[in-house]
């Protein structure tokens, strides 16, 4: 079922207001607004808004919606409207819930030229018709007729329903109208703007959700992606990192053992097998200096032997017998002798430091030192 | 037009939806920053530790090479001539009693309690000592000189005798040191 209301009550242009500028919003109803149930499209009418026609207290799943057209020429406009329609629907649907009868609202507009009257039927909490009736002007001496015959239909058609009056049609009164609901109303009153754009499609309707989209998967991207880079950087050096790893460790040696190689080459080398040998040809010089004295051992003591001991090396000399002294002296003289050569601190051994052999004599002499 | 309708009757809750889709997905998209900016410092971390790893044993890997070279591989020493081979005192212009040449002991060769590819072989010929002789002392006392300086043989203590025809000394403790890593 569809309606044609007859006026605009503020037509945007014709109230030369710009309608886009807040404050000053038309108000739409009358001829310039077209109302319908079903999905039909009217000629010459662009599609604004739909609305739920049934209120949000009603349970059920069968939802239908009440489809809002106005003119094209409005649409031109592109401003922003308030929809009358919306008031009328919001306010029938809360009086249908809370007088639980039929509720009949008249809405529409009167001037000089006739009467719009938009008549929405609602029945428990739920728009179910919406119908429209041409009437004169309301100093025509038959408008009280008129009026009165059009509310006795109604009452012959719902028998228990309140019919109820709504702004900016004038009160009736005395014609049967159970309420009235003046520009006070609050339903009537506070309508959310509607911006008409001529011929907007569903992508103009989503653009929003559109953008809020893009905006999260580009605030995603940059938030995620930038670590997500490092972290592919960092995981190809890895990698690289790896093969030069499988590369150099092919010889199964680990860092540590050759960490310890170099060390073992870099330390001071244990120089005291060259010592022993340049102590010994130093000793064995010395011993040659002596007259007729023979070396029978030189002996270079290892380092455990010596710190045990505290000799550093032993020697074995043999020299012909001094018979004008005793044996101690002369060995105290080859000891001597030996010590200012070498310039070691020596001393005859006090085990068999001292022995005579035939017409030699053996000395043991015992180097503890360097002088 | 009737698609364009129904579509639009779920506008608000399509921009809902995309709204608490997008908070999610900044909520998430936080979370995860965080999890793989983690992971990035770590690996970076990891990565710095391991580059300078690798640098130190490619250094100490060059210098292997040397160390190669400085030591015979324990391979060529498959009896005990071959030990006497590698002792080669004919190099220090000293000679030994093949007949008494013997191995007395062989062990790791450890720094600080770290095996580092080497082994320990000690050799004597008579009892625990090496009997080392030279035609005369002053041969025997040069070629002792080259030997106490050379790399790879170590020695303790050192007896030189001078009531006998030739030169002869008596070493202590004679090991060499060899490789048991590496190619032969």
């Amino acid at each position: 079922m569809r309606i044609r209301l007859p006026s605009l009550k503020r037509h945007p242009k014709d109230a030369g207001a710009d309608p886009s500028t807040k404050g000053d919003t038309a108000t739409l109803v009358g001829r310039s607004v077209y109302l319908s149930l079903d999905d039909e499209r009217p000629k010459n009418m662009t599609w604004v808004k739909s609305l739920s026609a049934q209120s949000p207290l009603r349970m059920g799943r069968a939802r239908s919606q009440l489809h809002i057209y106005v003119d094209d020429e409005v649409t031109e406009s592109k401003g922003r409207v308030k929809l009358m329609a919306e008031g009328y629907l919001r306010l029938g649907l809360w009086r249908s819930h809370r007088t639980r009868k039929v509720v009949v609202m008249l809405g529409g507009e009167q001037d000089e030229t006739g009467t719009n009257l938009l008549m929405m039927v609602f029945q428990s909490g739920k728009l179910k018709d919406v119908a429209e009736r041409f009437l004169p002007p309301s100093p025509a001496i038959d408008f009280d007729d008129l009026v009165r015959n059009t509310i006795q239909s109604i009452r012959e058609t719902f028998p228990e329903c309140s019919i109820e009056q709504c702004h900016p049609l004038p009160e009736w009164k005395g014609v049967g109208i159970d309420r009235y609901h003046g520009p006070q109303s609050p339903l009537l009153r506070f309508i959310m703007p509607t911006r008409l754009a001529p011929g907007k499609g569903l992508q103009g309707h989503l653009m929003i959700p559109l953008l809020v989209v893009v905006a999260g998967a580009g605030y995603y991207a940059y938030t995620v992606g930038t670590p997500y880079l490092e972290y592919r950087d960092a995981h190809q050096v890895a990698e690289r990192l790896q093969l030069r790893m499988t590369r150099e460790t092919s010889n199964r040696i680990s860092l540590d053992v050759l960490q310890a190689q170099s060390e073992f080459v870099r330390q001071e080398r244990d120089d005291s097998q060259v010592l022993h040998v340049d102590n010994a040809l130093r000793l064995a010089g010395a011993i040659h200096q002596i007259p007729a004295a023979q070396i029978q051992r030189i002996e270079m003591l290892p380092k455990i032997a010596q710190a045990e001991t505290g000799i550093r090396s032993r020697l074995d000399i043999v020299v012909p017998s001094n018979t004008q002294i005793p044996a101690l002296e002369q060995g105290r003289d080859v000891l001597g002798e030996l010590s200012r050569n070498s310039g070691m601190s020596m001393r005859l051994s006090r085990q068999r430091g001292i022995s005579e052999r035939g017409a030699t004599r053996a000395f043991v002499v015992e180097v503890v030192g360097n002088e | 037009m009737n698609n364009v309708k129904k579509s639009t009757a779920l506008l608000p809750m399509i921009t809902l939806m995309t709204f608490l889709a997008s908070g999610l997905l900044a909520h998430s998209a936080t979370k995860a920053q965080q999890t793989l900016q983690d992971k990035a410092d770590r690996q970076e971390r990891i990565n710095v530790q391991v580059a300078h790893h690798l640098d130190t044993y490619e250094e100490l890997s060059a210098q292997a090479k040397d160390w190669d070279h400085g030591f015979r591989h324990i391979n060529e020493a498959k009896d005990v001539l071959g030990l006497y081979r590698l002792l080669n005192l004919r190099r220090f212009g000293l000679a030994s009693d093949l007949g008494q040449f013997h191995l007395t002991s062989d062990s790791p060769f450890l720094v600080k309690k770290q095996h580092i590819g080497l082994i320990e072989v000690c050799v004597a010929s008579q009892g625990d000592r090496l009997l080392v002789q030279a035609e005369d002392y002053t041969k025997l006392m040069q070629g002792l000189g080259e030997m106490a300086r050379a790399e790879d043989i170590t020695f303790d203590g050192l007896t030189i005798y001078g009531d006998r025809e030739l030169g002869e000394a008596e070493l202590s403790n004679v090991c060499m040191l060899l490789r048991d890593r590496g190619d032969a």
